[in-house]
């Protein structure tokens, strides 16, 4: 496979000035600022392979965005190195412009007080794209996320969502190799949140183009991404599967037990294999941790008459969660 | 080609897009033209020449200064300021055509738009207050009014640059920018000709680069300068415009490795 994407040591700091509330420092601080150096992403290394589906996360301020910035060119860093489909993207070769697409989940690129096909009629001229290359392009997405009926209508009189859409459109009429994108489900209700996500796995199973995406929502991450980056104080803490993710930070199982009426279930046992979420006697959700799932199975099936019995893996924002309680602990220990 | 004639619909679009926004700042225009014909018509009740001008030629000379001001200083490029403060340059980053390339394909298209109306409302004006047009109809006089008129345009574009520019280092551009404004109008002889204020005032301004702005394209229309000294002058000028540009071409290198990038 081809390595599209590669980045060494990356160092990003930025510089603030810090202000104290009140008239007094107002003044004061007009005269005299208070320099402080903000360190956003501090010596991450990681490769990227073409038609990748990766999942970026962290907390506000962990400096997910800035990575994504630094890759497309935006930032310069100021040390490591950043390869993207060979360039250096700081350079911003018309070439490599060509190839990548940067979507901006609270930024419009659209002109507001114009139908979306204006902006989309400058971009075909900005990439140099046939009429009926564009034709094609434009009508593929369009049909991919229903957005026909909205071509021609003033940007500022479509709902969020629809706005959404028609960015996507912009960043991808050209075709380009890699997306990025930056909080694309930011703000939509659960219905457009679906249909950029399958938007997303679509164009990356036709295009094999490759996605890194940010995201505060885990379910764009468990429907879309294969791989994840956890970001966290600018480090890296977390490059794999999402299924070695759970593998290695989810240790267990959730069960949720239901008996027939003849039986009651016995707390005190249950919470031996395990902890106990929720009790009513006739049900519980239990987390159990998974050596011990199979003792538990036998226990249940000889002891009563079961009615129902789901086990499951606990969802990606529960793994999420442990890493970053795993981390932080870490930190903490070596403090001490 | 294709991508200037897109833009040039985009930009017209837009103008139209608000109908009453468009035809209110076409009004205030004529406004001005009001204002200052009325202001000079009273100057003149009580004299009949200030300075080297009689009513006619400082009418003629409000005029022009009026068509040359909409021409050279209309300037879409100072919200390249915001776009930096904003974030909304990144997107500009991210097309694969040049920033300075697609800001000034806007910048000619507007000014356009701009001379376009300004000479259909300053005929409008002529015909209805009768104003007589002093005009140098010489093709030498002409061509080097054109020549001015292209120097002033590049001045103007690499100075109102630099003050965008200053929008990687400060969150609000908007004094140096009002300061500038302010100083470049007075300075250029877009109020009032530069040469009816005291002579030591006259010649310190002259030594600025500012009057080819506005003052200098109009002496040479009117006659009212050898064709050598215009030259000098333009000459003088163009030494302005290779210092702004390297200017500006030394603050973007330099501000674009400190840019952040925020607002997205």
């Amino acid at each position: 496979m081809t390595k599209t994407i590669k980045v060494a040591n990356l160092v990003k700091n930025y510089i603030t000035y810090e202000k104290n509330t009140g008239f007094l420092a107002s003044l004061t601080s007009f005269f005299h600022r208070k320099k402080k150096i903000v360190k956003a992403v501090s010596d991450i290394s990681f490769e990227v392979e073409q038609g990748e589906l990766i999942g970026f996360i962290g907390p506000n301020g962990a400096g997910k965005t800035t990575t994504l910035k630094c890759l497309v060119g935006l930032l310069y860093p100021d040390s490591g190195t950043v390869s993207v489909l060979g360039f250096n993207p700081f350079e911003r070769k018309k070439e490599f412009l060509k190839q990548i697409a940067f979507v901006m989940g609270r930024k419009a690129q659209l002109y507001w007080d114009l139908p979306a096909m204006e902006t989309y009629m400058l971009v075909r001229d900005m990439y140099q794209l046939s009429e009926s290359e564009f034709k094609k392009n434009l009508n593929e997405l369009c049909d991919l996320l229903d957005f026909h009926k909205y071509l021609n209508r003033p940007v500022r009189t479509l709902s969020l969502g629809q706005r959404m859409k028609a960015e996507i459109i912009t960043n991808l009429v050209y075709k380009p190799k890699i997306l990025f994108l930056d909080e694309p489900t930011i703000g939509l209700d659960v219905v457009m949140q679906d249909a950029i996500r399958d938007f997303l796995l679509n164009y990356n199973k036709i295009n094999k183009a490759t996605i890194i995406l940010t995201s505060h929502y885990m379910e764009d991450i468990e429907s879309v991404c294969d791989r994840i980056l956890i970001i966290d104080h600018g480090k890296l803490i977390y490059d794999g599967s999402k299924f070695d993710l759970k593998f290695k930070y989810a240790r267990e199982k959730e069960f949720n037990i239901r008996v027939s009426y003849k039986h009651k279930l016995d707390k005190a046992r249950l919470s031996q294999f395990g902890k106990v979420l929720s009790y009513d006697a006739k049900t519980a959700r239990i987390l159990v941790d998974k050596d011990k799932v199979n003792n538990l199975i036998k226990y249940l099936v000889e002891n009563y008459d079961i009615a129902d019995l789901d086990i499951k893996e606990p969802d990606i924002k529960y793994v999420i969660k442990k890493v970053f309680t795993s981390v932080k602990d870490e930190v903490d220990n070596n403090n001490y | 080609m294709k991508l200037i004639i897109t833009i040039t619909k985009i930009t017209f679009s837009e103008y139209l897009a608000y109908r009453m926004n468009f035809i209110l700042w076409r009004f205030r225009n004529f406004l001005y033209l009001f204002f200052y014909y009325n202001f000079w018509t009273a100057v003149y009740t009580y004299q009949k020449q200030v300075g080297n001008y009689n009513k006619q030629e400082i009418f003629f000379y409000f005029i022009m200064s009026f068509v040359i001001t909409d021409i050279v200083f209309s300037s879409k490029l100072f919200k390249l300021a915001s776009y930096i403060n904003s974030g909304v340059l990144n997107q500009y980053l991210l097309y694969p055509v040049s920033v300075f390339k697609l800001m000034t394909v806007e910048e000619v298209v507007d000014k356009t738009f701009n001379t376009f109306f300004s000479l259909i409302e300053i005929l409008l004006f002529i015909y209805l207050f009768k104003i007589e047009v002093f005009l140098k109809i010489d093709f030498y006089y002409i061509a080097v009014f054109i020549l001015s008129l292209f120097c002033a345009l590049v001045l103007y574009y690499f100075i109102s640059l630099c003050i965008s520019l200053l929008g990687f280092w400060t969150n609000s551009v908007w004094a140096p920018r009002f300061l500038t404004f302010i100083l470049i109008n007075s300075l250029s002889g877009s109020f009032f000709p530069l040469d009816i204020l005291p002579k030591s005032v006259f010649e310190l301004i002259n030594a600025l680069p500012f009057s080819v702005l506005v003052y200098l394209p109009i002496q040479i229309l009117q006659g009212k300068v050898s064709l050598d000294f215009a030259l000098v002058k333009i000459s003088i000028a163009f030494v302005w415009v290779i210092l702004f540009f390297f200017l500006s071409l030394f603050m973007w290198k330099k501000g674009l490795k400190s840019y952040t990038a925020l607002g997205v």
